[in-house]
């Protein structure tokens, strides 16, 4: 169960570099490990996490799955998935999903998504990093995207362990469904969950755009593009954003 | 039959250099087999459709052509230890690009060493050598896309 052992942890420089350490102690699947404030949090590609401390979920959560690898693509969007129900169950917001793990309210970052893995031996490991951002109302720096919180949206402070037990519980069950049914499930779910099907967008793999269409998701996560030709893309990576005219 | 499985088969027929291989279990048909001539591999399913049968078939896309290139292949990675891409996606070859690589031509290298990363649907995957050695050679530029059981690095084994 995702949440029956919790670490908790005061200052730490990440929770997923914790996380990914003690997996070589072998602790139990689920095992959440969080920290009021984090001195070097990061994202993707090591961009950097800024979090004001004790106000917002941190937290990393340790899996082995055993689905095959290829159909790890469903991790990221599931967790975010289970963020949006979980918002949506102790708050009156909204959340959309952008593809793969963005949650957004209108155009602002709720929350952030970083996922690693790697193997000891024979056995796999996961690391699913989750930055809610719960009751800050002041983002001071700069940021790729304008972020927000939960309490920025709804106007009121929020428990931030009650926000990390509808995670958990909202993980779990998503985690559940991927363990027995893989992929497919959790991709319905999500798709009902998003607005940006039949939107226009352009997704950039390392400089090289392609616009058109998001119409599906593929059976291992990937986001369906039609473009103007007519043709299907499959995209596997790469940032996406949604035209603003559309 | 899962898609890891036919993986195995494809490479056991790559690796064995064999022209055919079939195998039925529970109702189920995989078949294998490589033209010598000009096309490498074609995989029938004919019972029930994979569903991911391209990503499947990916791996034909990288494997010998006819064996005469295997032979050149062989030849390249001589002793050396080919250590291969367990998935399709994006290689890097540091944690983030201000950050150094992972490792280096000529860096002595222990089992279990963490080499490169492979990003996927935005999983970042860490891999992993399997054999401990010297690195001879980066088969892949930085931000690159690689296909399933793309070599990425050569490595002298210790």
């Amino acid at each position: 169960m995702i949440g029956n052992r919790h670490i908790r942890l005061d200052v730490v420089d990440s929770t997923n570099r914790y996380a990914r350490d003690l997996v070589r102690e072998g602790p139990p699947e689920g095992t959440v490990i969080t920290a009021q404030s984090q001195t070097a949090g990061r994202g993707r590609l090591d961009r950097q996490w800024l979090s004001a401390g004790a106000q917002n979920i941190l937290a990393s959560i340790i899996l082995y799955p055993t689905r095959p690898m290829e159909e790890w693509g469903g991790l990221p969007l599931l967790t975010g998935l289970a963020v949006c129900r979980a918002v949506r169950r102790v708050s009156p917001i909204e959340p959309d999903l952008k593809w793969p793990n963005d949650i957004l309210v209108g155009n602002r970052k709720l929350c952030g998504i970083l996922v690693e893995s790697g193997r000891i031996g024979e056995k796999s490991w996961v690391v699913v990093g989750i930055g809610l951002n719960v009751n800050q109302v002041r983002f001071d720096g700069s940021y790729r995207t304008e972020p927000t919180s939960l309490a920025r949206e709804a106007g009121r402070p929020f428990a931030t362990d009650d926000v990390l037990s509808a995670v958990c519980r909202e993980m779990n069950e998503l985690y559940s469904l991927w363990k027995g049914k893989g992929n497919a499930p959790v991709m319905t779910a999500w798709k009902s969950a998003s607005s940006m099907f039949g939107k226009n967008v352009i997704a950039d793999e390392n400089g090289r755009r392609t616009e058109g269409i998001a119409v599906d998701l593929g059976e291992d996560g990937s986001l369906c593009i039609k473009l103007s030709d007519g043709s299907i893309r499959y995209f596997l990576a790469g940032d996406v954003s949604i035209r603003k005219e559309s | 039959m899962d898609l890891q499985f036919v993986r195995k088969c494809i490479k056991i027929v790559n690796d064995a250099q064999i022209a055919e291989l079939e195998i039925e279990e529970e109702g189920k048909r995989l078949r294998i087999t490589r033209t010598f001539a000009h096309e490498s591999q074609v995989i029938s399913m004919p019972y029930p459709a994979a569903q991911q049968a391209p990503v499947a078939a990916a791996p034909a896309a990288h494997a010998p052509a006819s064996p005469a290139p295997a032979a050149a292949a062989a030849d390249t990675a001589g002793d050396h230890h080919e250590v291969r891409s367990p998935i399709v996606g994006t290689f890097y070859r540091s944690s983030s690009p201000d950050a150094a690589p992972y490792v280096q031509v000529g860096d002595s290298i222990g089992q279990g060493q963490i080499l490169c990363i492979i990003e996927a649907m935005k999983i970042m995957n860490e891999i992993e050598s399997d054999v401990a050695g010297r690195i001879v050679k980066v088969l892949v530029e930085n931000g690159q896309p690689v296909e399933y059981d793309q070599p990425l690095f050569l490595i002298d084994p210790s």
